[in-house]
């Protein structure tokens, strides 16, 4: 009996490439594709759910994590697949912690969405061992420590090192003193290049509160 | 028998009038006085009484009846023979005791709190404050609060509800001060008392309005960050857009290769290669407008039968939107159709179209369960909100026997 999927992805092309896939495949059938990850929810209490394709940044903001976590706690059975081409630093771990199963970078992916699939039902957790390398100024995304990550999302909110300072229980002298690094290693000039950089890159993304 | 009256008797009897008539002014000022707690108006009124009376007596003792009535008296012959020396040692006594009256009295008001110190003391303060009874009548007031009363009503502080009434606000600017106004009631001998206190808080209120300018600017230049990361969004996604389409462009370009290369005796292999032919002409179709419109329907009715939720449609999609518009609708239509099943477990929305010269108005109502608290743009509706503004449209929810979300477009 072939798998019920439920494609969530905002992007009519990759949507669309998922439902080929999909449809192209015996074991599975495709169930109903949606834009908005909030919708998700609703579809899993409504109908036979099991898998999930799981968009991190949907429609209108809403996380496709926040929708895995949730999912995740009332239907612990679905199996969700996070699918995402932003080479976000914090997803790979919030999936984790979360408890999705498994975890699929759109490109440069070895194996394909497919083959995901297939392993994940049979019980397989796939996660890739880093995020993508993305190069940015004279630098890669892999060059950054975790902390000068948290402050590259920060810096994106546009807040001054002290109240950024605030969020992340240091100091605006240890915030600039990172900022600064970040500049360095990068190359670029003011931090706004930076951000703007960083965001459009992908490597940072803050949730929309 | 004639009594000749001789011309001393009259200049006697005048003067000695004049004298008696000082003295009853000097009696009603005493008492005056006393009234008003004036104490050393007293005190002086008390020796001017005094005087007028020795006088009056003085003019009166030089008349011989005079002097047969003290004969019928028990009094010591000195004080008959020489009675000016008896009232002038009596004045000299009672003005000792006025001076000793007048002593006590600087020494009470220096050891003591007098109304006259608060009076004094209240006058020299930078704030008014007065106090009034239940019918108006005002009972203590400084000179600040006077001044106060008569810049804003243009009279004398009379009575307390008057004023209070005249004030328009709780904050009132007068000659470039701002004055903050606070009443409250108080009790006072079983009886309510009101209590206005005036305070100059123009320093505060010029901070206060600085503040606030600046989280103005702040909380547009959030908002422009916010829109500056929904643009960002949108660049991304169109990178991800291109990716993809590359990624079919390098997939026919592998695909004619094979094509080529292949045996076409080898029907199954052929069948296969005819599939992936039309499954990437299919994705390069997509990219168009009309069939992506086309699709945004049909997902939003196949989405609307996932959730069980029956959608009852009036008027048509607007064609003279743009497709940025369009897709606004459509995540309205999404956002609206989730919150209807979410928030107001309804099983029925309807869609209606209206449309004129100038504005397309959509609407998404339900007659599920109405909010408890007033909705306010959280999550994706705040999202949505952003998006609409960028647009020139305006989302709002109306709440009345169905709850209605509402997007009107700016054609």
């Amino acid at each position: 009996m072939a798998y019920n999927v439920l494609i969530v992805e905002d992007q009519d092309m990759p949507r669309q490439l998922f439902e080929i896939h999909v449809k192209s495949s015996d074991k599975f059938q495709h169930l109903l594709s949606v834009s908005n990850a909030s919708a998700a929810y609703a579809v899993c209490k409504n109908k036979k759910v099991d898998v999930i394709l799981m968009d991190v940044m949907t429609e209108l903001g809403h996380s496709g994590l926040d929708a895995a976590e949730e999912i995740k706690k009332a239907f612990p059975q679905i199996k969700i697949i996070i699918v995402t081409s932003m080479p976000e630093y914090s997803w790979l771990e919030q999936a984790r912690r979360i408890g999705v199963d498994s975890f699929w970078y759109k490109d440069g992916q070895k194996d394909s969405i497919l083959s995901v699939m297939e392993r994940t039902m049979n019980g397989e957790h796939i996660y890739p061992d880093e995020t993508p390398l993305v190069h940015i100024g004279n630098t890669t995304n892999h060059e950054f420590t975790p902390r000068e990550l948290d402050i590259l999302k920060e810096l994106t909110t546009g807040d001054t090192n002290t109240a950024i300072g605030e969020r992340l229980h240091i100091s605006p002298g240890t915030v600039k003193y990172h900022v600064q690094h970040l500049l360095d290693k990068t190359g670029f000039k003011t931090r706004t290049e930076l951000v703007s950089e960083a965001r459009s890159l992908g490597i940072v993304i803050r949730k929309k509160s | 028998m004639t009594v000749l009256l001789t011309s001393s008797d009259i200049t006697k009897a005048l003067v000695g009038s004049g004298f008696l008539l000082l003295f009853l002014i000097s009696l009603s000022a005493i008492v005056y006085s006393g009234y008003l707690r004036k104490f050393y108006h007293m005190a002086a009124e008390v020796f001017f009484w005094m005087i007028s009376f020795l006088f009056c007596q003085l003019t009166e003792m030089t008349r011989p009846c005079y002097i047969n009535r003290f004969n019928h008296l028990s009094l010591p012959m000195w004080i008959v023979q020489r009675p000016l020396i008896f009232f002038v040692l009596l004045q000299i006594t009672l003005a000792a005791g006025i001076l000793w009256v007048y002593l006590k009295l600087v020494h009470y008001s220096r050891t003591h709190v007098t109304t006259e110190a608060i009076k004094m003391l209240s006058d020299e303060m930078h704030c008014g404050i007065c106090f009034w009874r239940k019918n108006g009548k005002v009972i203590f007031s400084n000179s600040c609060m006077k001044e106060l009363c008569f810049a804003i009503t243009g009279r004398g502080l009379m009575n307390g509800n008057e004023f209070k009434a005249c004030l328009y606000g709780e904050i009132i600017k007068i000659d470039g001060i701002f004055w903050n106004f606070e009443i409250r009631e108080l009790e006072y001998d079983r009886e309510p008392l009101f209590e206005m206190k005036a305070t100059d808080i123009s320093k505060e209120y010029l901070i206060v309005r600085e503040l606030e300018q600046g989280t103005r600017e702040l909380t547009k230049m959030k908002a422009e960050l916010a829109a500056y990361q929904i643009n960002i969004d949108d660049i991304v996604r169109r990178q991800e857009v291109l990716q993809a389409k590359m990624h079919i462009h390098d997939e026919m370009n592998r695909l004619m290769l094979t094509t080529t290369a292949a045996d076409t005796a080898d029907i199954k292999k052929m069948d296969r290669i005819f599939d992936l032919w039309e499954q990437n002409a299919l994705l390069l179709s997509h990219a168009s407008e009309d069939i992506s419109a086309v699709n945004a329907v049909e997902r939003l009715h196949q989405l609307a039968d996932a959730l069980n939720v029956r959608l009852d449609t009036r008027g048509q999609i607007p064609k003279n939107i743009s497709k940025k518009q369009r897709e606004l609708l459509f995540a309205a239509a999404y956002e609206a159709i989730i919150n209807c099943v979410k928030h107001g477990e309804a099983d029925r929305m309807e869609i209606v179209f209206e449309q004129n010269d100038t504005t397309v108005i959509c609407r998404f109502s339900n007659s599920g369960k109405m909010p408890e608290k007033e909705v306010t743009f959280t999550g994706g509706l705040a999202n949505l909100k952003l998006m609409a503004e960028e647009q020139g449209a305006e989302l709002s929810v109306q709440i009345g026997e169905k709850f209605t979300l509402q997007m009107k477009i700016n054609l």
